[in-house]
């Protein structure tokens, strides 16, 4: 296994790590290993992770030269399901994702598979948290796939670091999404997606309650430029659920209940605004009823990652 | 119809958004300057359409909030769409100016004055004692009870925009009215205007011109015969020695279906077919089937709310 494959799958593991904070290190290293079972194109991709280097693929593509039509055929596959691999890793945010929690969606009587939804500002976002955490996680890997021995380790670090590096990390989203608000824009989908970032690793009350004001400008201007109140619009029609068929809405701390109170706000008129103007095109004729149905289904799929439950 | 529990996904009703969904909907048409009341038909399909909609699509799992958003977005849009219809409305108008027009009325038109429609008539056959219209027909006594029981519930209804509407056209821009329902709300409309309507509601001689036809039985004519909804319909004799004689067939007028499901075979091999297509004429359709918006001769809408904006005399 070349570095690659290490970096992959640490990757693999941070990012199950964020999302599942409560998955032990052996619990992840389960959920990776049946997604490498369950997937025969990764586990191909695995398989011919001899060949990452540079100058391995340099060798591989000579050797499709002179090898023979069919070896060379071969070999080409090889080299395709390389640059795949290489690909998704660049696009996806979540490279486990697209490989055991594709949802089938029937659209118009056809079967089709969703792929999650490329977010390459997230990307980044990903890459940049993973920069910062990475030297703290170790992952053995097997010394063969079949073997399937792998262990993943965490390692702690002291606290005074680690909220160094958040502090870092938090400080950098917040000047992001300051400067939206304070040039008069409001909020998009991906600017709450970094404050759902944020507040999934701190509880600092100074940052809280920064995210709060941000969140508050955001919701004066929605209000300034399209004459709706969120927060009064947000909980029509909930109560009309018996009480234990609403959502579940665990408290969390002051601040961060009023945090998601407001990003929920945000996040329904986002919605409803994007809906809105596709229903316009749509009515206009610049997209047709295909069009529409994809699109506002993009946005409710997206909305409701993004809703806090 | 109501949308199925689908405990597997939503864990609720999609009809607990009704309510909730229905405000917000009045609201929204009343910010683009429209009366809500007036659509309030339009708003209950578009309703259910949305929830149509939202259920055989979403697979995935949305809050319900997110869902609910997505009905009031999708019937919205719906809303829209009956709103913008003001190219078809103006198309038509301007051709029943200067074409006139034949109208053929079906249930839909007394809809909105609250006149059953066949879905729950059947709760009327059963209260007079039978279980079908099969039986309603052989048994006379029944029958005239059936017909009495119609007519005081049409006696507690209110005349609708739509019947005194078509009273003022009536015979400037409507030539001639073909109604299919037993009710005679036009007929107390055209009271109402102190208009007079010569009405045919029996199979006899006709020597003048401009009827107010009913073939299927009339509230005023409890003797006479009435044809049930499930019977393929019927047209009089003297109706088409009437189009011979007028030569109503080879004229150029306007036709106008407002509110009828065109399910009776009689109705559509003696009238429609013949008015829309021999020769062909310029027919238009209104009713509540969202799926037909796009369609450039189908206005979608309430009879009340349409006819307020496709006739020549308001």
């Amino acid at each position: 296994m070349g570095d690659n494959m290490l970096t992959l799958l640490a990757e693999i593991a941070l990012k199950l790590a964020y999302l599942y904070p409560d998955l032990s290190p052996e619990k992840i290293s389960d959920i990776i290993i049946s997604s490498i079972e369950s997937e025969p194109m990764l586990r191909e991709i695995f398989e011919i992770m001899k060949l990452p280097t540079k100058t391995e693929r340099k060798h591989a593509e000579l050797k499709v030269k002179r090898a023979p039509v069919k070896k060379a055929k071969e070999i080409k596959q090889k080299i395709e399901a390389i640059s795949f691999y290489e690909e998704l890793k660049h696009i996806m945010p979540y490279p486990t994702e697209c490989t055991y929690s594709i949802p089938s969606i029937p659209y118009d009587g056809e079967i089709v598979q969703e792929t999650p939804l490329p977010q390459p500002s997230n990307a980044n976002l990903m890459i940049q948290r993973m920069a910062a955490v990475k030297p703290y996680i170790e992952l053995h890997p097997p010394k063969s796939v079949e073997t399937c021995d792998w262990h993943l380790k965490l390692i702690k670090e002291s606290m005074t670091t680690k909220s160094k590096r958040f502090v870092i990390l938090s400080s950098k989203i917040l000047e992001e999404v300051n400067e939206v608000v304070k040039s008069g824009q409001i909020l998009s989908f991906d600017d709450i997606q970094k404050i759902n970032e944020l507040l999934r690793f701190t509880d600092d009350e100074v940052i809280l309650n920064e995210v709060l004001s941000v969140l508050d400008m955001d919701l004066k201007l929605r209000r300034k430029k399209f004459h709706v109140n969120c927060i009064e619009e947000l909980y029509r029609g909930e109560d009309l659920l018996p009480q234990n068929m609403r959502t579940p809405r665990p408290r969390q701390s002051y601040f961060k209940d009023l945090i998601y109170e407001k990003i929920r706000a945000i996040v329904l008129h986002e919605y409803r605004r994007f809906h809105r103007l596709t229903s316009l095109e749509f009515i206009e004729g610049k997209i047709s009823y295909h069009e529409y149905v994809r699109k506002t289904r993009e946005y409710a799929v997206i909305a409701s990652r993004l809703y806090p439950i | 119809m109501p949308v199925d529990f689908t405990q597997y996904r939503f864990n609720f009703s999609l009809d607990v958004f009704d309510e909730p969904v229905k405000n917000f909907l009045k609201q929204q048409i009343k910010e683009l300057g429209y009366d809500p009341h007036e659509l309030l038909p339009v708003i209950e399909v578009a309703i259910e359409h949305a929830k149509k909609f939202v259920d055989n699509r979403e697979k995935v799992f949305l809050p319900p909030r997110i869902l609910r958003s997505k009905i009031e977005e999708h019937a919205y849009l719906s809303l829209r769409g009956v709103i913008s219809q003001g190219e078809k409305w103006k198309f038509l108008r301007e051709r029943i100016k200067s074409y006139c027009s034949i109208f053929l009325v079906g249930a839909g038109l007394s809809f909105e004055s609250g006149i059953p429609l066949t879905k729950v008539l059947e709760d009327l056959v059963n209260f007079c004692g039978v279980k079908n219209y099969d039986e309603l027909r052989r048994d006379r006594e029944k029958c005239l009870k059936f017909k009495l029981e119609f007519k005081k519930i049409c006696d507690k209804k209110q005349v609708g925009t739509s019947h005194r509407l078509i009273v003022k056209n009536f015979p400037e821009y409507i030539l001639e009215i073909i109604c299919l329902n037993w009710d005679n709300l036009i007929e107390r409309a055209a009271k109402e205007l102190n208009k007079v309507i010569h009405k045919v509601n029996e199979d006899t001689i006709v020597k003048n011109e401009r009827y107010l036809w009913k073939f299927h039985g009339d509230v005023e004519n409890i003797e006479g015969r009435w044809v049930f909804p499930d019977e393929k319909g019927y047209v009089f004799n003297c109706f088409l020695d009437y189009i011979k004689r007028t030569e109503l067939r080879n004229q150029m007028f306007i036709f106008v279906i407002v509110g009828y499901s065109e399910r009776e075979e009689e109705i559509y091999e003696n009238i429609i077919h013949p008015f829309e297509k021999e020769p062909p004429r310029p027919t238009f359709r209104i009713g509540l089937n969202l799926e037909r918006l796009h369609e450039e001769n189908y206005i979608v809408g309430p009879a009340d709310f349409i006819l307020k904006q496709i006739l020549p005399v308001k």
